[in-house]
């Protein structure tokens, strides 16, 4: 058999993840299976004591009625907000296929609303740490619509990028359910480091009326919470358009190591059915809709000393609680942003990237390794550049050409 | 047929013959007395109403929707926020206020009002009914439990610290009397409307803070029994131009923001306190039974106090949470844990004049020494990327040899400038020139 000139990279990490997941999705009987994956962000150095969440739920992204104005700037936002991080919650795009009985309805097609997904969302992507099904473009289960295809394998798979040895960076693509998990300094003058969980999903079913939809998303949260054993400070599902939150106490077992019940935790989550950027179209009439109430918000999350802790209550309250403020990104029948979203971005404005690059431009490569030396003792930018070369090394070494043997050669062309 | 007794007369009627044959007097110029019928004395004497009476009483029952009170943000603050506190149970032991018995439910109140930020902002604290509590009633003193209580204990500091509660005003504990009485678990009108002061006077000791007072189911009820108005008595005890007083259990507060050209824009907030019979802990089901009992309120932002759920459950509607341990729920049925934490608000109103309400009165404001070192942080991120950059094209250029160790070359790179130059291979030196006219010139 003659040498083969290209190279063939086979991503094995992918399909066997892709072939567990089917495997685990034939073994399920459940409509929408229960499927929670947990997404810890990474932050080297937590910084801010405040986070700036803003989840886009329900774009609709391509579909008469949406928003585009509201959701550029809202990516416009996230990007120039230092502290910021954006989840899409899943139905950024339409995905429909037109027919007569099908309200939807997009002004283009699903290729093009898909392309212009990934170029908007691929400014802010170090800051999406994931990107959720919706049953408009999800996957499996009640999850693909009328057009059959997965509109957000597609824009997950643009906007991550393979980095060999280490596995995929960029939105983790989460199908079902997924807890978000910050680290943040306390806003005391202590600054320990406390963990903030958001259970998010994207929803399903009819919730009938905006007020009984919040209702059955968190009967559905607490069901696949109580597997994981969690206890989530946040409850933030879409799906239904409703804008409207709520409060609910959570009551948590706790076990010693023999399994006996001790303690039981109280602590109250914030439930949240975020509302929608699809305003004015034949389907948001048909469902009874409020246009006005169509917004982006943006939360402001910190953790706060609980004042109801003390030695007494320490078996039933927890030290530190989560404090979030629920601010409305745009105005009332306006795509301006509010007085509290300009001044929120004037605060945590992202330093100019262009002014520093400039800066460092001209100086020289000594001068910038002892500025990065003084900075920080123990950084050694010797080992630094030599452990970066020598992982190229070794994963050069892994993706070296391999001859095919016979077996191979059939399986690829079965593929 | 003889006639039977009193035939064609309803007992009543029989009465007032009976009456009338005893005493003597004509019972037909409508004088209505208020008679003791044992001893036939006549206890007070009324005229009876006229038509124009009624039609009176009837006009001033109900209050106007409309408050007299209007809400003045100035034109240095920035915005309205509202601290909500309702539900308080002053008092009750069925359902109390949760986190009273170790004052964390005041260090949360102060909490909230300082996260308020009252130097930029107008804030004000809402106690939105419910307040004095239902345990007042004198049949529960008639069921009250009977405690053995000391007073004048030995720990005269541990006493001193929480005086207030204890005693009665003017009282000072005892440092060395012990003394054990039966005391009965009762508490008045009058002890609840004093712990309801003490909270406001609390609340007053914020700087820039106002109080608003809003009737409840609790106050309502209150007032019906004992013909007065008891969030009125207790503006007239605190006697403090910043304690304000809303009538009415579903009101519209006019809301004024001046501006610092000297125009004014005015917005409306509607308040529906009166909820306590919405036991239902589900949310459409609680909005629902809001409607029902309360009616709709056409305000710009609706705040509706004392259900048993907390959320925004319309455009408009916001459900806030109280301070009791407990939802509400019909008798015998176990009760679950009342959802808390949803009672502040930020209401901003622009020149447009549409409000913007933000969840959480908590002021978000940045951290300066967090944006230094967040700056630093991203300086020596591009820092790092150039010199990676530079070193990675420097190398690529070199063509790192097979076999070499990569760290050790670029140990050499790096130090190329501090490597001694390698010495020249000995060779005969040449013979030295000898000096010419040209040179010395």
């Amino acid at each position: 058999m003659s040498e083969r000139h290209f190279t063939i990279t086979k991503d094995t990490l992918k399909e066997k993840k892709e072939l567990d997941f089917t495997k685990e999705l034939a073994r399920e009987t459940a409509y929408d299976p229960r499927g929670v994956e947990i997404v810890e962000v990474n932050q080297s150095t937590p910084i801010f004591s405040h986070i700036c969440f803003v989840p886009l739920f329900d774009v609709h992204g391509a579909a008469v009625g949406s928003n585009a104005v509201r959701e550029e700037k809202a990516v416009l936002f996230v990007k120039n907000t230092a502290n910021a991080f954006c989840v899409m919650g899943g139905d950024a795009v339409n995905s429909i296929i037109k027919a007569d009985q099908n309200a939807h309805d997009d002004k283009f097609g699903n290729q093009k609303a898909i392309m212009r997904a990934i170029d908007l969302y691929s400014t802010i992507v170090d800051k999406i740490p994931l990107i959720l099904d919706g049953n408009h473009d999800g996957e499996n289960g009640n999850r693909f619509n009328a057009s059959n295809m997965s509109p957000t394998r597609h824009i997950v798979d643009a906007l991550r990028t393979y980095i060999p040895g280490k596995g995929y960076e960029g939105p983790q693509h989460c199908k079902f359910g997924a807890i978000l998990k910050f680290q943040v300094p306390t806003c005391d003058n202590k600054r320990e480091l406390k963990e903030i969980s958001i259970y998010l999903h994207h929803g399903s079913g009819r919730g009938g009326s905006p007020a009984s939809s919040i209702d059955s998303e968190f009967a559905k949260a607490l069901a696949h919470i109580n597997e994981c054993g969690e206890m989530v400070d946040a409850v933030i599902t879409g799906h239904h358009h409703s804008n409207t939150s709520g409060v609910a106490p959570q009551r948590i077992p706790e076990f010693d190591e023999n399994g006996r019940l001790v303690n039981i935790k109280k602590k109250n989550a914030v439930i949240v059915s975020e509302s929608t950027l699809q305003e004015v179209s034949n389907y948001a009439l048909a469902a009874g809709y409020n246009p006005a109430d169509s917004n982006v918000y943006i939360y402001d999350l910190c953790m706060v000393r609980n004042p109801f802790y003390n030695n007494k209550t320490a078996d039933t309250q927890p030290e530190y609680i989560m404090q979030y403020t629920r601010i409305p990104m745009f105005r009332k029948n306006s795509n301006e942003y509010t007085d509290e979203a300009i001044e929120y971005m004037k605060a945590y404005k992202e330093p100019d990237m262009d002014r520093i690059t400039s800066s460092i431009k001209g100086t020289n490569s000594e001068k910038l390794n002892k500025r990065l030396k003084n900075q920080n003792k123990n950084y050694n930018t010797v080992e630094f550049i030599s452990t970066y070369l020598r992982e190229k090394h070794q994963d050069e070494v892994k993706d070296e050409p391999k001859t095919i043997s016979p077996e191979d050669d059939d399986v690829m062309e079965r593929r | 047929m003889p006639q039977r007794k009193n035939q064609g007369k309803n007992k009543g009627e029989a009465v007032i013959d009976l009456f009338r044959k005893r005493n003597g007097e004509d019972l037909t110029t409508n004088l209505w007395k208020n008679v003791n019928w044992a001893t036939a004395d006549t206890v007070e004497e009324l005229k009876g109403a006229s038509g124009q009476d009624y039609f009176d009483a009837i006009r001033n029952r109900h209050t106007s929707p409309i408050s007299e009170e209007t809400i003045v943000i100035g034109p240095h603050q920035k915005a309205l926020n509202l601290v909500f506190r309702n539900g308080l149970n002053i008092r009750d032991m069925g359902n109390p206020m949760f986190g009273e018995e170790d004052k964390t439910n005041k260090k949360n109140l102060s909490t909230n009002i300082t996260l308020a930020d009252a130097e930029h902002n107008k804030v004000c604290v809402v106690y939105g009914g419910d307040l004095l509590g239902e345990e007042w009633e004198l049949k529960r003193l008639n069921n009250a439990k009977i405690i053995e209580s000391t007073v004048g204990d030995a720990s005269y500091q541990e006493l001193k610290s929480i005086a207030d509660e204890v005693l009665a005003e003017g009282e000072k504990p005892a440092k060395n009397d012990t003394e054990t009485v039966k005391k009965a678990l009762y508490f008045g009108l009058g002890e609840r409307v004093k712990v309801l002061k003490r909270d406001i006077l609390y609340a007053l000791k914020h700087p820039g803070v106002e109080v608003y007072l809003v009737n409840g189911a609790q106050e309502e009820k209150i007032n019906k029994y004992f013909k007065i108005d008891v969030l009125q008595t207790v503006v007239n005890m605190i006697n403090d131009p910043r304690v304000h007083y809303i009538k009415g259990v579903n009101t519209i507060v006019n809301v004024e923001k001046k501006h610092q050209d000297g125009k004014s824009t005015f917005a409306t907030i509607g308040l529906l306190t009166n909820n306590s019979l919405s036991k239902s802990r589900k949310g459409q089901a609680a909005v629902n039974a809001v409607k029902l009992n309360s009616g709709e309120n056409m305000a710009n932002v609706v705040f509706v106090t004392n259900t048993n759920v907390a959320g925004k459950k319309g455009p408009k509607d916001y459900y806030v949470s109280s301070e009791s341990t407990f939802i509400e729920t019909p008798a015998k049925k176990n009760p679950a844990d009342r959802p808390r934490g949803y009672n502040a608000f930020s209401l901003r109103v622009p020149e447009n004049g549409e409000i913007t309400v933000i969840e959480g009165a908590n002021t978000p404001q940045s951290n300066p020494l967090e944006m230094i070192v967040y700056k630093e942080f991203v300086k020596n991120k591009v820092m790092r990327e150039t010199l990676k950059r530079r070193m990675t094209e420097e190398l690529d250029k070199l063509a790192l040899p097979e076999g070499k160790d990569p760290v050790r070359t670029i140990q050499q790179y790096l130090s190329k400038k501090e490597v001694a130059p390698k010495q020249a291979p000995a060779t005969t030196p040449e013979p030295a020139q000898e000096a010419s006219d040209e040179m010395v010139k």
